[in-house]
């Protein structure tokens, strides 16, 4: 177990190299230029300390980082590292390659930070965005709780219902309820969560038919009245999480009542049930001791896909409720062309999902002891 | 050519649809069918017209600018322009739908209902309204251009299905590359001399050089925005080319020692690596991030998607490789004396395939949920593209016009229902032979 983890943990590491390579290239591939947006946004970024408008962004590329090298290594011509944009052809060193080493570039600064204002990705400081000059690690915590929240509970609502209507469906395989409700998750499964979302806000959040929930948003607009209790903010705040619920929910809902059904009827079948039975165990043992604890595995695949998606936030769900939480953040940045707040989102999620990967490894074996790794590492 | 012929067994039972319920069939084909004869379905300009005995397909004709007959004389007029239903001719034949996805009718405007009335012209020199014939109907109501819903969604289906399937094209392809190497090769087979790799190490750089920023000091940079694209994917190649070479090179007679010490390259584990690298990042964010970045086309779009989910069909065709390698048939074709292409392409690909076939049906629902979501959010296709997903984004600002929403929707739906039912076919399918 131990030399598995560290043999996970190991191989994590170029992952994660690679993982920051491609961020930083998706990054600088981004059309563009950075100061360029910066002076143009909503609420320029304008420093007291340059003057005029060319002083203003000489100001910012300096403060950017942006007039150094982009890597550790460059390649260039012989005669000058800087000019490799230069159009001036005459010296023949200017035709013969070379390599360049910077010491300080681009890349460096982006992860362990410059010395004046940002303190780099490996502790937490993603930069400044572009469009509200904030800090994007601000920015993320801010705007994380709504996703966290709606990621984890549709997950555990998912869980606590489909969980009977496998059991029940596996027990009785011929009744009308449960071919009825495998139609209709398959069915659910093919919805688009886009069209389900904004059928129902059509529905029930329309003046013209039923003007039951609120249409966007997760609490009224122009904030809580003050003085009031907490019970009567969370009364005030759930018409609004009505349908964000429903929606979020449904999907996982079908998948995991899908894999319930197969893993259930898989365990039924297998030998030590067969010996729970002959021992004259009442079913409900059989099935709720026995049958239960292989159905935490999918949910384990489920709950580790769950933390990643909470911090790419679900984009079309939040972007049509207006749900203040990371998915909006995307849309918005994307809108705008803030690049920062865009890498730093794609390099969290993918550092969580490596992260969850390994620990839904490790909870499998806690899960069912059967699941060894010291096996898998010896051969 | 019993290569072939097994492939295109394969490939043929990617779309088995024998199994298949009739409904389900009549459904799938047509939407191929509308799919592949949308212009002639839905199209503005008319079919066939004959006028004072001579006859043209204005539908068919690409030019813009037209030549239209009127009392003896003849004009030529923008394309665009043309009001078709009012030109005189002796035979005007329409499509079954006489509306493009896009052309406004200005009668109809402002979110004109599938079930309320709809006008048309009685007569042109007194702008009289009467209620439009059914011939000319909006059948599905309009969006507030006055753009015909119905033809949109002709239009649509080609456009998904045309990007559901160049995606899967791409990443079938890599996919089925990437894995099958990672599959076949595992992590001690092939072997390099060290002085190859040393060599191609250092190629990197003069290549580098040479290949990309050489040519773009002298043309400069305004004119280096000009060159086409495929230049870029050349060089690319060519870079990629020279960095072999070192690898099919006789080193021998370079350095005699050095040649004997060689490493594995371990095939299997960089490839896994890199798989994990990609399912480690969710799509939705890749996609959404790489089509941020880039220009809005159909092009792109099918070249971020298919480049992004080609990770399942990877990993399946890895995994049924090694499961493969290890059966009798694979030791007695090594013990025969084929060649490793051989293997490859007449024994492994075609058993292969059975699981990727879910895969790339799979892979289809996705690329076509994920161009609806881009699409529906803004992102990935020029703005005035229609498709499903846009169509619902304009439903979205007006409630009241529900056909916007439940019709591209239910299109949507019943396609996704149709594909993961096909995939879900797998089990009495598996336990075929294909050889």
């Amino acid at each position: 177990m131990r030399s598995y983890l560290l043999k996970r943990i190991i191989f994590f590491i170029p992952t994660l190299l690679l993982l920051v390579l491609l961020s930083f290239m998706l990054l600088h591939l981004a059309p563009g230029d950075p100061v360029d947006r910066m002076m143009m946004g909503p609420d320029t970024q304008y420093h007291q300390d340059a003057g005029e408008m060319t002083d203003q962004r000489s100001y910012w590329t300096h403060r950017l980082g942006l007039d150094i090298p982009l890597f550790y290594l460059s390649i260039g011509s012989l005669e000058n590292p800087k000019s490799v944009f230069d159009n001036k052809v005459g010296s023949w060193k200017k035709f013969v390659p070379f390599l360049h080493f910077h010491s300080d570039n681009q890349f460096h600064r982006w992860l362990f930070g410059d010395n004046l204002s940002s303190k780099g990705i490996l502790r937490g400081d993603f930069g400044i965005s572009y469009s509200s000059g904030q800090k994007v690690s601000d920015l993320i915590s801010s705007r994380i709780g709504w996703s966290l929240f709606f990621a984890l509970f549709s997950v555990t609502l998912a869980y606590l219902i489909s969980l009977p209507i496998g059991l029940y469906s596996v027990q009785h395989p011929e009744s009308l309820f449960s071919k009825t409700s495998y139609t209709i998750l398959i069915l659910l499964f093919s919805l688009p969560v886009f069209w389900t979302a904004t059928v129902l806000l059509m529905i029930f959040s329309n003046p013209d038919m039923f003007y039951i929930f609120p249409a966007s948003g997760v609490q009224p607009a122009g904030g809580f009245p003050a003085g009031i209790s907490w019970i009567q903010k969370i009364r005030m705040t759930v018409p609004y999480l009505v349908i964000p619920t429903i929606c979020y929910t449904y999907s996982s809902l079908a998948f995991l009542s899908r894999i319930f059904r197969v893993t259930i009827s898989d365990v039924l079948k297998q030998d030590f049930i067969k010996t729970a039975r002959a021992k004259g165990l009442p079913e409900k043992t059989d099935v709720g001791k026995h049958a239960f604890r292989n159905t935490l595995i999918p949910v384990i695949t489920v709950f580790s896909s769950a933390f990643p998606s909470a911090v790419g936030g679900s984009i079309l769900l939040e972007t049509i409720f207006s749900i203040p939480g990371m998915g909006l953040t995307i849309y918005q940045s994307i809108d705008a062309k803030d690049y920062p707040v865009l890498i730093a989102v794609f390099f969290l999620t993918g550092l969580i999902t490596m992260a969850g990967f390994l620990i839904s490894d490790l909870l499998y074996a806690v899960a069912d002891p059967r699941i060894s790794f010291s096996k898998k590492t010896a051969s | 050519m019993k290569t072939i012929k097994t492939v295109w067994t394969a490939l043929k039972n990617i779309f088995r649809l024998k199994d298949q319920p009739l409904w389900l069939r009549r459904i799938f084909q047509l939407y191929i069918f509308v799919a592949l004869f949308a212009p002639v379905i839905a199209n503005r300009e008319p079919l066939f017209m004959l006028q004072d005995g001579s006859w043209s397909f204005p539908a068919f004709q690409k030019s813009a600018y037209v030549i239209i007959r009127d009392n003896g004389s003849e004009f030529s007029m923008l394309r665009q322009a043309v009001n078709w239903q009012a030109v005189k001719s002796d035979v005007q034949i329409f499509a079954p739908i006489p509306y493009d996805a896009s052309s406004s009718d200005l009668l109809n405007y402002n979110y004109a209902s599938p079930l309320g009335k709809q006008w048309a012209i009685a007569d042109i020199s007194t702008s009289e309204l009467k209620p439009i014939s059914w011939r000319s109907r909006h059948w599905l109501g309009t969006t507030k251009t006055g753009a015909d819903v119905l033809a949109g969604l002709i239009y649509s289906t080609r456009l998904s299905l045309f990007i559901g399937f160049f995606t899967i094209l791409i990443a079938s392809f890599i996919g089925i590359c990437i894995g099958s190497l990672a599959g076949f090769f595992g992590d001690r087979t092939i072997r390099v001399s060290r002085t190859s790799l040393l060599i191609s190490l250092l190629l990197v750089v003069p290549a580098g050089f040479y290949i990309f920023i050489i040519p773009e000091k002298i043309i400069g940079p305004t004119e280096s925005e000009n060159v086409p694209a495929y230049f870029t994917f050349l060089k690319i190649i060519l870079f990629v080319f020279i960095l072999l070479l070192p690898f099919n090179l006789r080193l021998k007679k370079i350095s005699k020692d050095s040649t004997q010490k060689s490493w594995y390259i371990p095939v299997d584990t960089l490839l896994s690596r890199f798989i994990e690298l990609f399912l480690s990042v969710p799509r939705l964010i890749l996609i959404i991030t790489l089509a941020a970045i880039s220009r809005p086309s159909v092009m792109s779009l099918i070249i971020i998607l298919g480049f992004t989910s080609w990770t399942g069909i990877a990993r399946m065709v890895r995994a049924e490789f090694i499961r493969l390698k290890s059966t009798g048939f694979i030791e007695a074709a090594t013990s025969l004396g084929l060649s490793n292409s051989r293997k490859i392409f007449s024994h492994l690909l075609p058993n292969a395939f059975i699981p990727v076939r879910v895969g790339i049906i799979f892979g289809i629902a996705g690329a076509i949920l994920a161009e609806a979501g881009l699409s529906f959010l803004g992102i990935g296709l020029s703005p005035g593209t229609v498709s499903w997903g846009s169509m619902m984004a304009a439903g979205r600002e007006q409630f009241s016009a529900w056909w916007l929403v439940v019709f591209p929707g239910l299109a949507i739906s019943v396609l996704l229902i149709i594909l993961n039912r096909i995939a879900d076919q797998k089990n009495q399918f598996s336990q075929e032979k294909l050889l």
